[in-house]
């Protein structure tokens, strides 16, 4: 059989190193013993699990984050005759009754940090 | 460390755990619920089902987040699951929140929109800090505090089972591992008994109800209703 190492560097995967006690499955289903090495693209290594899936080679300072894009939650303040009601993108409140808008504000902070 | 808004204060909220006594609750036929557990088509078929939900306040733990975008907030511990879900889930634009301690002292820009509980391990029940979870084993435990947090004084559990189903399927959405593949270890149910005498004796000392949607359920601690008694 005709050896395939070496093609996945090409394709911009990394040579990582799961160390520590446990596996870890990625989002393809491939499951990663302790020790293991093995190829992963950047993007699906977040930096919060570097500490345990280590680089084999350092990587460039430029790659070493790739920032994940995420859909952020979305709110509006709706009027409901004297009180306020957070909705969000699809409608729903959010809260539970009816909020003074100083308070819906305040929610919507707390629920943005 | 995200601090809890009463967001939900005086209502009610349900929590939809992984337990496969959903699938016959809201009558899912069985050729659906079998293409979801093959992970032929994804949880999402179940949302019509489970349309009297959708206008409730809702956590969903783990994969529940899949059944639909009225789930409002998502819940998880388990470090390892993010792994697998973590594209997916940044395309669903709920409320994430863990406890995983990965997610410990990072900056914002390095939560990829995930808000963290510290993990309350000194003992079992719901905790009273509104930065953490009281972790009890499991995730589907943990968002008792989540939802005491958030200021409900009525939760209903749903898919809380500790048991298989008749079907024999440990989950609504089939199991955490890859079709085929045997799981290594026994199913954690017993251990994740363990905490739920505490958290009823917190819940009462707090003034939280807690009802048991599933009245086949292992979990005896709490009033087990029908679930169109309270729908």
């Amino acid at each position: 059989m005709k050896r395939t190492k070496g093609k996945k560097e090409e394709n911009g995967a990394i040579l990582w190193k799961k160390s520590g006690r446990g596996s870890f499955r990625l989002f393809s289903g491939k499951i990663i013993k302790p020790n293991q090495t093995f190829h992963a693209s950047l993007d699906e290594i977040p930096l919060p699990f570097r500490d345990v899936i280590i680089p084999v080679k350092e990587l460039p300072s430029e790659e070493i984050i790739v920032p994940l894009k995420t859909l952020p939650p979305r709110y509006v303040i709706k009027e409901k005759g004297e009180k306020f009601v957070i909705e969000d993108s699809r409608g729903k409140a959010i809260n539970e009754g009816l909020l003074s808008k100083e308070k819906a504000e305040r929610f919507i902070e707390e629920l943005s940090t | 460390m995200w601090t809890v808004p009463k967001i939900w204060e005086g209502g009610e909220c349900w929590i939809i755990g992984g337990g496969s006594s959903i699938l016959e609750q809201f009558s899912i036929p069985k050729s659906i619920i079998q293409d979801v557990v093959l992970q032929k088509i994804s949880p999402s078929v179940y949302s019509e089902f489970l349309k009297p939900l959708h206008t409730k306040h809702v956590i969903g733990i783990n994969n529940a987040y899949q059944i639909g975008n009225w789930v409002d907030i998502l819940f998880f511990g388990d470090c390892s699951w993010y792994l697998v879900h973590r594209l997916r889930l940044s395309q669903w634009d709920g409320i994430k929140v863990t406890c995983c301690d990965r997610f410990a002292n990072r900056q914002k820009k390095d939560m990829e929109g995930i808000k963290y509980l510290a993990k309350d391990r000194r003992h079992f029940g719901i905790s009273e800090n509104s930065s953490m979870v009281a972790w009890n084993g499991n995730s589907g435990a943990a968002a008792i505090s989540l939802a005491f947090h958030l200021g409900v004084k009525r939760v209903i559990l749903l898919g809380f089972d500790m048991r298989l189903g008749e079907n024999q399927i440990s989950h609504w959405h089939g199991s955490h591992q890859q079709p085929g593949e045997k799981r290594k270890r026994p199913l954690p149910f017993e251990k994740h008994l363990r905490c739920f005498l505490q958290i009823s004796k917190d819940a009462k000392r707090l003034g939280l109800e807690i009802l048991n949607a599933n009245p086949g359920s292992m979990i005896d601690e709490f009033p087990k209703v029908a679930l169109e008694e309270i729908l």
